[in-house]
């Protein structure tokens, strides 16, 4: 069955072409880039799942205690030198909120700098 | 596949993906010839070549060895090209078999290589996957298995496809020279 020269001859390409010779280049980098648009679809989604996970917590806790907790609160707050102590911790939470933020924008976090040693 | 492949892969998935380079280096001239069987201007077979290889890339997690690297981007080319001609709507023509037909007059017929241009006339008017599977048969000699595994087809119905093809081409010449 193998015998077909003309067939084989008819499909022979007419003219030798090729690939450009930088296609390995251009293909990788598209990889990379594409790799990057995914990390950042992923990351997109993720920072909307805690968000909405975080407002649902946030929303089932005030329906279910949120009468309770406004009552506690407003108990805590009318009792003398009650001021004295929330004050403090506010500031406190503050400032490492601050600090959080300036060190993160500062070195990174440690997922992103495992990605980054890797790609290298 | 070659250890050194099986190596690599790993540590691509692992991270490195600047040795893939390697596979495009390697394989890109076979999926080249692929697509271009199917695609007639080069640049729209540069695109599906990248295409075919990214993809690739982003299933190589997928990748368990069951055939070689080589068929296995070969099959991913080939669904790419097939896909992207889907998407063009290209007509093939279907022509009713001659019951009957003698397999000594299309052996002739292939055999006659006066007739060429006729031949690769009739050729271009065969379906994608007609148009491979005599390219992967004939002209890359590629095993039946490699062949069953790019078209997605079963290796035990190859050979019936192939007669089929060859009575196809035969009545595809004469109705050209009609």
């Amino acid at each position: 069955m193998k015998r077909n020269n003309a067939l084989r001859q008819a499909l022979t390409p007419m003219e030798q072409k090729s690939l450009p010779s930088n296609f390995a280049y251009t293909t990788l980098r598209r990889i990379h880039q594409e790799q990057r648009e995914k990390e950042r679809q992923q990351h997109i989604v993720a920072i909307t799942v805690v968000v909405a996970v975080s407002l649902l917590g946030i929303g089932l806790l005030v329906y279910a205690f949120g009468a309770v907790l406004w009552q506690s609160l407003a108990a805590t707050l009318r009792q003398p030198g009650a001021l004295s102590s929330v004050l403090p911790t506010l500031f406190c939470l503050t400032f490492f909120a601050l600090l959080n933020h300036w060190l993160a924008r500062r070195y990174g976090s440690g997922i992103v700098n495992s990605k980054l040693s890797n790609r290298k | 596949m070659q250890a050194d492949e099986q190596q690599l892969i790993a540590r691509i998935l692992d991270g490195h993906a600047g040795n893939f380079g390697y596979f495009l280096e390697r394989y890109s001239p076979e999926v080249f010839a692929i697509v271009s069987r199917l695609v007639p201007r080069q640049e729209d077979t540069e695109e599906l070549v990248q295409d075919a290889f990214v993809r690739a890339y982003s299933r190589l997690d997928s990748f368990v060895g069951r055939s070689s690297f080589s068929t296995w981007i070969c099959r991913i080319a080939y669904t790419t090209a097939v896909s992207w001609l889907r998407k063009k709507r290209i007509k093939y023509i279907s022509i009713d078999e001659k019951p009957g037909l003698s397999d000594t007059i299309i052996d002739d017929a292939l055999n006659d290589e006066s007739r060429i241009n006729d031949l690769r006339r009739a050729i271009s008017l065969l379906k994608p996957e007609e148009q491979t599977l005599l390219g992967l048969y004939y002209y890359d000699d590629r095993p039946l298995a490699d062949i069953a595994f790019i078209l997605d087809v079963e290796a035990g119905t190859i050979a019936t496809r192939l007669h089929r093809i060859r009575h196809k081409l035969y009545l595809l010449m004469k109705h050209e020279k009609k």
